[in-house]
């Protein structure tokens, strides 16, 4: 039995005598139908106001006293004719959590029949603000593509083809190495994906939008700078360049495809890497950050505006003990502490 | 449209609410609707224009309430009307609707993390759509008892044997771009939580050779594991008692560990929408066709093929036969019981059907520890040479930790009950040697969940029982089924449609090695 306790206006999931999740968080998505008998609070009913049932399946809790406790009754069959029913739990015009705790549960695909109910829980962070409605095109497009095939394969053919976008840029150039060299051919390759770089030895940058064929002249010298700020690298990306064993600074800044495989693959430039720059890229989190605990010779590292991270103050201090000869920057936070319930009350 | 015709429509709106349990039709209740019409319009009293009410006010609070019933009732008329219109799913018999289908293709004993990554992988390797009919069943929908919401969730690629080493790395590799492989359009991404912090091995002066050996394997098969000396061990993490240490083996990449409930999710839902078909219930019997032939020496050998499932429904008599033509053991810590239903292991003792599937449940504790001057964020999943192993959890300092009992103490598999006396004998004290910061810790909670525990050599059983024609196995993975899973379920499913292993070949892991007595020991299980 999965339990959701609320406690003072944070939600705290946990089964049998593990913890899932205990922040002001859990994301809760329920899929499929309601047969909402089943989630009602074991005490404390009159604080739950049921305000009016829009269509069956549809239910809004507002909650005004945060000490009721819900038991979800798992019941996990789900109506496997709808698979793309999905709820989402947030706050009812929630800009504090401690004052309210709703429930806003809707079924996106018409009348479910079984009573099924399902909990997946994702760690997600929960936004304070309230959900808003996607535009008007894109929720015609989701209509659509829950009622035709047609339009969730073309849909899906679309993702795909972005995906293998990315992969042909992020591909081996091995025909480049074999003619010109290791060097030479990470050169190419990051002048390909509208990066910059440094060989070791000269002051010049190589940029890609002043492009010139000069960087063949310097084949046998490795790189030591590169800036892969606003490109599209990722983690297939990294062995162009994974032989520069005298890399000393990398940039990726705002790079979206960057995330946490990736930095765990940065070992192998942990002799030589002094800098690293990965602000702005949204797939980072945690655990990726944990993965860069190999760089030990990091003199200077920018974790700025990282949205991905989900306690910025704890993560930058655990990092700095973490690295100790390193000095990390980390801007674009809002170091806040959460409200306490008594102003609420 | 008028009163009086809204008044009718009420009226066969209430004789149909009095005879739902006959079903929809509009013709039905008439006679009825009309006896309920004058009852509506005559009142208690029998007198016209009173409505049919407690009160004996005639209030316009009243009035409206009594419109509003109308409308709801209207409502409730329009949606049997609609059921009974063709393309509804609305049947006269209405039988439970929570029954596995009659017939299946495949029917996969156990929803757990293995089980649901064979049926999305049978579905991804299916040639056509609707190739294969799966159903996945599962007796406890609120995975109380289930191994793979209960595990520490680890993954390493340091393990002795080249399988072992080969799953781990493609199962890595699976995580990596698990949102190419388990995303669903609309759907949110998944998003595993992975911490990318690696394990450390401790090595003490009698075992340090195999570990040396081990990270030979590790490193040919393709791992990236290196091996630290104690005082390298010592810089890297200050934390460290390396007192007795002689070598360290530590995952550079593709180590960690994740949220195990999400990945299930995450199978789940793309089997699902694949076309999977999951089902709560428990599997309680099989019917076979028993085929005997003869062998080299002359003995009779009877073989079994499965003809059908019988899958009991939750608290309840009711049962379903699901006639099927493969049937996928992914049960768990209960697979030798499931085995035990086709009669392997009750046979004679010399012969092939009495050498049981050596898979049964084994208890372990994991305990959930606080201590605020613990090791930071690079605290890897350290495993100590006594086999005492911990790993952070969260950034507010705490940890999980365990280890596993040795042979003779094994707790009783009854129930889930944590013994926390376990943990102030056996495993704290290795803890608080081994990180002196950890002397001054304190418990904050515990649990205990089952290893599908290979009694044999510890190592996961994969492919079919020679006698019985129809049953795959895919169990007995002793604690790292979890890392396993995506590699296995696409080595099983590969078995299972395309009749050989493509990727990675998996057939030393086969039921061969048990009933040849050759065990295939793993020297690094925790």
């Amino acid at each position: 039995m999965i339990t959701i306790e609320a406690v003072r206006g944070f939600l705290k999931v946990q089964s049998p005598g593990k913890v899932i999740d205990e922040n002001p968080v859990s994301r809760c998505s329920v899929a499929d139908s309601a047969d909402f008998c089943s989630l009602l609070p074991k005490r404390e009913t009159t604080h739950l106001a049921r305000q009016g049932q829009a269509n069956p399946g549809e239910r809004e809790f507002s909650d005004t006293q945060v000490d009721a406790e819900c038991s979800l009754v798992v019941n996990d069959r789900i109506n496997y004719r709808n698979p793309n029913a999905n709820f989402t739990f947030v706050p009812h015009n929630a800009p504090s959590l401690t004052a309210n705790m709703a429930a806003v549960l809707r079924s996106l695909s018409g009348r479910c029949r079984s009573p099924a109910l399902l909990l997946l829980v994702s760690g997600r962070l929960l936004s304070s603000s309230a959900v808003t409605k996607p535009a008007l095109h894109s929720r015609f497009l989701l209509y659509l593509t829950k009622h035709f095939y047609d339009v969730e394969a073309l849909l899906t053919w679309k993702s795909k083809f972005k995906r293998r976008g990315i992969f042909k840029k992020n591909v081996y150039y091995g025909y480049t190495e074999k003619l010109y060299g290791p060097n030479a051919a990470a050169a190419y390759f990051i002048l390909n994906l509208k990066g910059g770089l440094r060989f070791r030895g000269h002051s010049d940058w190589f940029r890609a939008d002043t492009f010139n064929w000069d960087f063949l002249n310097h084949k046998d010298c490795p790189l030591e700078e590169i800036d892969l700020s606003y490109s599209v690298i990722n983690y297939e990306g990294i062995e162009n360049f994974e032989g520069q064993k005298s890399l000393r600074s990398l940039s990726l800044k705002s790079c979206p495809e960057v995330d946490d495989w990736f930095l765990s693959r940065l070992h192998v430039f942990q002799d030589s890497l002094e800098e690293l720059d990965i602000s702005h890229c949204p797939k980072i989190t945690t655990g990726g950050l944990a993965a860069l605990r190999n760089l030990k010779g990091l003199k200077r590292l920018d974790v700025s505006s990282l949205p991905g991270i989900s306690n910025p103050g704890l993560t930058v201090i655990l990092l700095e003990e973490m690295l100790p000869k390193c000095d990390v920057i980390a801007d674009g936070y809002t170091f806040d502490m959460p409200q306490k319930e008594e102003t609420q009350r | 449209m008028c009163a009086c015709l809204r008044l009718h429509a009420g009226a066969r709106a209430a004789a149909a609410a009095l005879s739902r349990a006959q079903g929809p039709g509009l013709g039905l209740g008439l006679g009825q609707g009309i006896k309920a019409w004058t009852c509506l319009t005559y009142g208690h009293r029998g007198l016209p224009g009173h409505v049919l009410s407690h009160s004996f006010g005639t209030s316009a609070v009243l009035r409206k309430d009594f419109i509003k019933d109308l409308e709801d009732q209207l409502n409730s008329i329009k949606q049997t009307a609609l059921d009974a219109l063709p393309g509804s799913s609305w049947t006269p018999l209405q039988t439970n609707p929570n029954l596995p289908p009659e017939q299946a293709d495949i029917v996969i004993v156990g929803g757990g993390v293995m089980g649901w990554s064979v049926a999305y992988w049978l579905k991804q390797k299916e040639r056509q759509r609707g190739g294969v009919k799966v159903v996945v069943v599962e007796k406890d929908p609120t995975y109380s008892r289930a191994s793979t919401v209960l595990s520490a969730g680890g993954i390493r690629q340091q393990f002795s044997l080249a399988e072992n080493i080969l799953l781990s790395l493609h199962s890595a590799h699976f995580m990596k771009n698990i949102n190419d492989h388990l995303g669903v359009l609309n759907e949110e991404p998944v998003d595993l939580q992975f911490n990318h912090s690696g394990y450390l091995f401790l090595a003490s002066e009698d075992v340090a050779h195999i570990m040396e050996d081990n990270y030979k394997t590790q490193r040919y098969a393709g791992a990236k594991v290196s091996l630290l000396s104690p005082t390298q061990l010592k810089e890297k993490f200050p934390w460290i008692n390396t007192d007795g240490v002689v070598l360290a083996s530590y995952g550079l990449e593709n180590e960690g560990w994740f949220d195990p409930w999400t990945l299930l999710s995450a199978f789940r839902r793309k089997a699902i929408s694949m076309g999977v078909i999951p089902c709560s219930g428990e599997v309680t019997g099989f019917q076979y066709k028993i085929n005997t032939v003869s062998n080299r020496e002359g003995e009779q050998v009877s073989l079994r093929r499965i003809s059908s499932v019988r899958v009991q429904m939750p608290n309840s008599l009711e049962y379903q036969p699901v006639e099927c033509s493969i049937v996928v053991n992914a049960a768990g810590a209960f697979s030798g019981k499931v085995a035990q239903m086709l009669g392997i292991g009750s046979g004679p003792e010399d012969s092939l059907a009495g050498i049981p599937v050596p898979v049964e449940p084994r208890k372990r504790y994991i305990y959930v520890v606080h201590c605020p001057d613990g090791p930071g964020l690079d605290t890897p999943f350290l495993i100590d040479y006594s086999g005492v192993y911990f790993r952070r959890e969260g950034l507010g300092g705490n940890y999980i930790a365990g280890t596993s009992p040795q042979e003779d103490e094994e707790p009783d598999t009854t129930d889930l009950e944590v013994d926390h006396q376990f943990f102030e004998d056996k495993v704290w004290p290795s803890l608080a040697h081994r990180v002196p910061a950890f002397e001054s810790l304190k418990v904050t909670s515990a649990w205990a969940g089952f290893y599908d525990y290979n009694t044999f050599d510890q190592n996961g059983i994969i492919g079919m029982h020679p006698l019985i024609n129809n049953m795959y196995f895919a169990t007995g993975f002793s604690g790292h089924g979890l890392q396993h899973s995506p590699a296995v379920g696409r080595g099983l499913a590969e078995l299972i449609i395309e009749g050989g292993y493509k990727t990675i070949d998996l057939s030393a892991l086969d039921f061969r090695r048990i009933l040849c007595h050759e065990p295939m020991l793993e020297r690094n299980i925790v």
